[in-house]
């Protein structure tokens, strides 16, 4: 393809600018061979370029966006975002994309004018925005966490596969090299088989465990509030949310393991063929009812798989940790060396051997052996086929690559691998909100629920908790509220959504 | 002894009271029988303490009122608000600053000292008593380092005074059941142990003030510094908040740990031990963290009754992490009883026990019938370990000549190296960027796997901010440090200039 010879893309872009400005068309005029005259439905020609939308561009989205029209094979053309100052210099990135604050609104003016939709909205209106533009038939990347529920990952993946279209999910460590040699270094057996793994991470380092601000600031001119809500419950405008803050509040956010499971978990995850746990178990710095704690260790436990040709896979724990706290380190990693990186990583305790990586499963090594294993490189490079890093563009290239090919499975990261992923890590949410219930909650994977609540049990959480010290002695006043667990449990897993946000999953 | 026929105390406390009132002498005359008649460090049985408190705003108040059978003849703080309810109760005891001029003056007046103070001048305070043949009740954790603890082991042993550790739940059946269950083979030989509790309660993590405040006329901030340096004062650390704060404090191990770990430490009689490991949330180089977890290592010990002592791993964890229940642990029981608890797991059964060692039990649900080898204080004192039995047991120690004297539930034979223990722990956790399981010379007191090449660096504040939606992380940090030089400050405080503990006994 023309793009590749091209990495970074300029040339082309350029020259494609200058088409579409002369030819001062309609958007949908940018696909310059139509799809239906090369036959079938999600055909492309290899001189397509793709037509992107992105919702939510402020953050995140604005490196992904970046990244897609690097190798000139895809033009961003319309913009969405609730906050108009957050996204400034994404809109100022493409001048000629059209500006929305609503995507219900963007997808419905422009539904003949784009291929696929980038989403990086907070995690609570992920599922809503990739959904309603995959019914149209639109190519989705969607930014980690897939969802803030297991069901909403559910959906996703269902109605990636009902219509046919290239999925990816934004953890775009999946694309790098460090997660195939951990791949294939297990199922090559050099470690034996595992029962026990273990993913951390030093996140959060923004504060958590917050509650509800009381004070009502105005909502700023240059953001739509109601929109930011989108499904969640209505409440009252606050800088602590929006923007970059939604993360910690679970109404917008899953803490921790949202932000940074997708990535570390990610390379346990796909090596260990995990598919869904039969139980959860999690523990953490107090909990409440707003916002995600500051430490939580979480262990999932997974029954035995298949067994591949050189390695089986019996029973075994998973656990995660976050906020600082680790695993201990394993017999024979060398005094000083750091368990993983700065950001966090996985160790893997084999019958043969301890394998240890680093955030986004890097640098992966096997404790007490010098020389790299010589496993036969079985996965395909995203990295090699794109020209670009993982974190330069591959993960994103490769997403736009599968779509000319209308190979929905290319992407390693596409929703039939990223979903059941990602309900694992927000299952995750479910045993840190549930902990009260001190037990190991029973999962069943394919109906998403947890068997071992009964109907008319209650946990006690904290709803507030304001310590003080009057004249040097401590005041420690905690509210709780009661809960139904059993109720509470389903609404974690499938949520209701705000009136007028039903109907689009 | 009266006081102990009479659990509640109170009657032969009016009396006395009545007594002091009409006798108008002062503090050394309520010694009935003089010690020189009987000998040195005799008592006759008849006898109350003459004792003085340091510290006695907080705990120390509840310690002193659970003694206020004996005589309380002198009270010492450097808060005098914080302390006002103390020194109100006991109108006829003396007031001071400073605990070395309390000694100065009254050292022939006194028989024993109780220790509350902010955890970081425990040692100096009851060190200095102990070398003048004070007895010493001393509250947990019983010191600020390793070397303090060893050198307070080292002092009662040499000065034969009567010690305990304030951790009162040593002194509770549950502790001793404990003990018994684990020596009698019902849960055969353990290897793993995990402790927790929720605190910290009260918010650890935080930066250092950036702002000194004025310090109140009530409060002689110099003083209650002691033996760490003086940095200005602040609220955030006195009163009460210290313990989060390592000059002062030692987190939340050193608020809960010596109550958990006690059935730990006695029941599977360990010593020093040779591996630790530790990380936490953020750790800062002046408060302790939100959330820690620790894992220490002990050797293989002798057998204690028919059972082997294999090495053990004991994990703690803090802030509101536990470790995940057994397999057999019945859905909704909570495991936290008053504060924390512990699972030991054993060859043959696990064995669950909460804070203060209180409620044991066997998750097989077994209750094997145990032969009752322990002291039994609350019987022994008609008293709760909540409510006096602990402290009188030390009473009726220091009442016992040193030949005869049955060791109160946590001498210092025993609560020092447990106490090591549990700093340990802050070892560990201020350490973990050493990335590498300590490896600990107990009887030498250091660490053999830090190079001399080693460097340590620490945060010193965390910078988060946001602005425009934008978040900063910016961290400053100490200046890189020799990593042995860091662990030995760490080991042994150098005290400041005029505060000075005795010599080790060799």
């Amino acid at each position: 393809m023309e793009n590749k010879e091209n990495l970074k893309g300029k040339i082309l872009n350029s020259s494609r600018r200058k088409f579409v400005k002369g030819a001062a068309l309609a958007a949908s005029a940018f696909t310059v061979v139509p799809r239906h005259v090369l036959g079938g439905k999600n055909y492309r020609a290899p001189s397509d370029v793709l037509n992107i939308v992105g919702v939510g561009v402020g953050g995140m989205g604005r490196g992904n966006l970046r990244n897609m029209v690097k190798a000139g094979k895809a033009k961003i053309v319309g913009l969405c975002d609730v906050d108009w100052k957050y996204s400034e210099k994404a809109f100022g990135d493409y001048p000629d994309a059209k500006k929305y604050w609503d995507f219900r609104k963007m997808y419905e003016e422009m539904k003949d004018d784009f291929d696929a939709v980038l989403v990086a909205t907070p995690d609570h209106t992920h599922a809503v925005a990739a959904a309603l533009a995959m019914k149209m038939g639109k190519h989705a990347y969607v930014q980690k966490p897939l969802t803030r529920t297991v069901w909403e990952s559910r959906r996703l993946r269902e109605i990636a596969n009902e219509m046919g279209i290239v999925t990816q999910m934004g953890n775009q460590g999946n694309s790098g090299e460090g997660i195939r040699q951990v791949c294939e270094w297990i199922w090559d057996g050099v470690i034996g088989d595992i029962k026990e793994v273990h993913a951390w991470t030093n996140r959060p380092i923004w504060p958590q465990g917050l509650e509800r601000p009381e004070d009502k600031p105005k909502v700023p001119k240059t953001l739509n509030w109601d929109l930011f809500l989108g499904t969640a419950p209505a409440r009252p405008y606050n800088p602590v949310y929006t923007p970059w803050n939604w993360r910690a509040w679970w109404d917008y956010g899953t803490g921790a393991l949202g932000d940074m499971a997708c990535h570390i978990m990610d390379p346990a995850y796909k090596a260990m063929h995990f598919g869904y746990p039969v139980a959860v178990e999690a523990t953490s710095t107090q909990v409440n009812t707003e916002s995600a704690p500051v430490s939580e260790a979480v262990t999932y436990y997974f029954p035995a798989r298949k067994s591949l040709e050189k390695v089986a896979f019996p029973e075994c724990t998973f656990t995660w940790w976050d906020g600082g706290l680790m695993p201990p380190r394993p017999e024979g990693l060398p005094d000083g060396k750091m368990m993983g990186d700065n950001g966090g990583g996985n160790l893997f305790i084999g019958s043969k051997g301890t394998m240890v990586c680093g955030t986004y499963g890097l640098n992966p090594y096997i404790i007490g052996k010098e020389d790299l294993p010589g496993a036969a490189k079985t996965l395909r490079r995203p990295e090699a086929d794109t020209g670009y890093s993982w974190n330069g563009g591959a993960h994103e290239t490769d997403w736009i690559n599968a779509i000319m090919a209308n190979k929905p499975d290319m992407p390693s990261s596409n929703f039939n691998y990223s979903g059941p992923l990602n309900e694992v890590v927000v299952m995750g949410n479910l045993g840190v909100r549930l902990q009260n219930l001190k037990r190991k909650l029973d999962w069943d994977g394919e109906k998403m629920e947890i068997t071992n609540i009964k109907e008319d049990e209650e946990i006690r959480v904290v709803t507030s908790d304001k310590f003080t010290v009057v004249d040097g002695d401590p005041r420690f006043d905690t509210k709780y509220s009661k809960i139904n667990a059993y109720t509470a449990a389903k609404e974690y897993v499938k949520p209701k959504y705000r009136e007028g946000w039903d109907g689009i999953l | 002894m009266e006081n102990i026929d009479n659990p509640t105390g109170k009657k032969s406390n009016f009396g006395r009271r009545q007594f002091v009132k009409g006798a108008a002498l002062a503090a050394s005359a309520f010694t009935i029988v003089p010690r020189h008649v009987l000998g040195k460090g005799y008592k006759a049985p008849s006898d109350t303490l003459n004792i003085a408190g340091v510290g006695v705003g907080g705990m120390g108040f509840a310690n002193l009122k659970n003694l206020e059978s004996q005589n309380i003849v002198a009270l010492c703080d450097v808060d005098w608000k914080y302390a006002k309810g103390c020194f109100d109760y006991f109108p006829k005891a003396k007031q001071f600053w400073d605990w070395r001029v309390m000694y100065e003056k009254m050292g022939n007046d006194i028989d024993a000292v109780v220790v509350a103070t902010a955890d970081h001048s425990h040692a100096i305070v009851a060190a200095n008593a102990m070398v003048m043949g004070k007895h010493v009740y001393v509250q947990k954790p019983l010191t600020h380092t390793v070397y303090e603890s060893r050198l307070l082991t080292k002092l009662a042993k040499e000065y034969k005074v009567a010690t305990q550790m304030g951790n009162q739940g040593a002194s509770g059946k549950g502790v001793a059941e404990t003990c018994e269950l684990i020596w009698s083979g019902a849960i055969g030989e353990v290897t793993k142990v995990e402790s927790f509790t929720d605190r910290p309660i009260w918010p650890q993590g935080l930066n250092t003030p950036e702002q000194g405040e004025w310090v109140p006329d009530t409060l002689n901030w110099d003083l209650f510094s002691g033996p760490t340096k003086v940095v200005p004062f602040n609220k955030i650390y006195h009163p009460w908040n210290w313990r989060g704060w390592w000059n002062y404090g030692t987190g939340a191990l050193g608020d809960m740990a010596c109550h958990i770990l006690q059935p730990v430490f006695e029941g599977l009689k360990l010593g020093y031990p040779t591996k630790a490991q530790g990380n936490s949330t953020l750790l800062l180089n002046d408060c302790a963290p939100s959330a820690q977890s620790v894992k220490l290592t002990f050797p293989a010990r002798e057998k204690a009754g028919k059972v082997k002592m294999p090495e053990v791993e004991v994990s703690w964890y803090d802030g509101g992490i536990k470790p995940m229940l057994p397999s057999n642990w019945p859905a909704g029981k909570n495991p936290n009883k008053q504060g924390g608890g512990t699972f030991f797991y054993g060859t043959k059964d696990t064995l669950h026990v909460g804070c203060y060692g209180v409620s044991p039990e066997l998750l097989s649900g077994n209750k094997p019938d145990v032969t009752a080898t322990e002291r039994r204080v609350e019987e022994e004192t008609g008293l709760h370990w909540g409510r006096g039995a602990h402290e009188m047991d030390w009473v009726r120690a220091c009442m016992e000549s040193p030949e005869n004297r049955i060791p109160t539930t946590s001498d210092f034979a025993e609560a020092g190296p447990f106490n090591e223990m549990v700093v340990m722990g802050v070892l560990a956790v201020r350490l973990q960027s050493l990335n590498k399981e300590l490896e600990w010379d107990g009887a030498n007191m250091k660490f053999t796997n830090i190079s001399d090449s080693e460097e340590i660096k620490t945060v010193v504040r965390d910078g988060f901010e946001i602005h425009d939606g934008h978040p900063t992380f910016k961290k400053d940090w100490t200046e890189p440090e020799s990593a042995v030089a860091f662990s030995q400050e760490l080991i042994k405080h150098t005290y400041r200039d005029g505060w000075t503990l005795p010599e080790m006994p060799s």
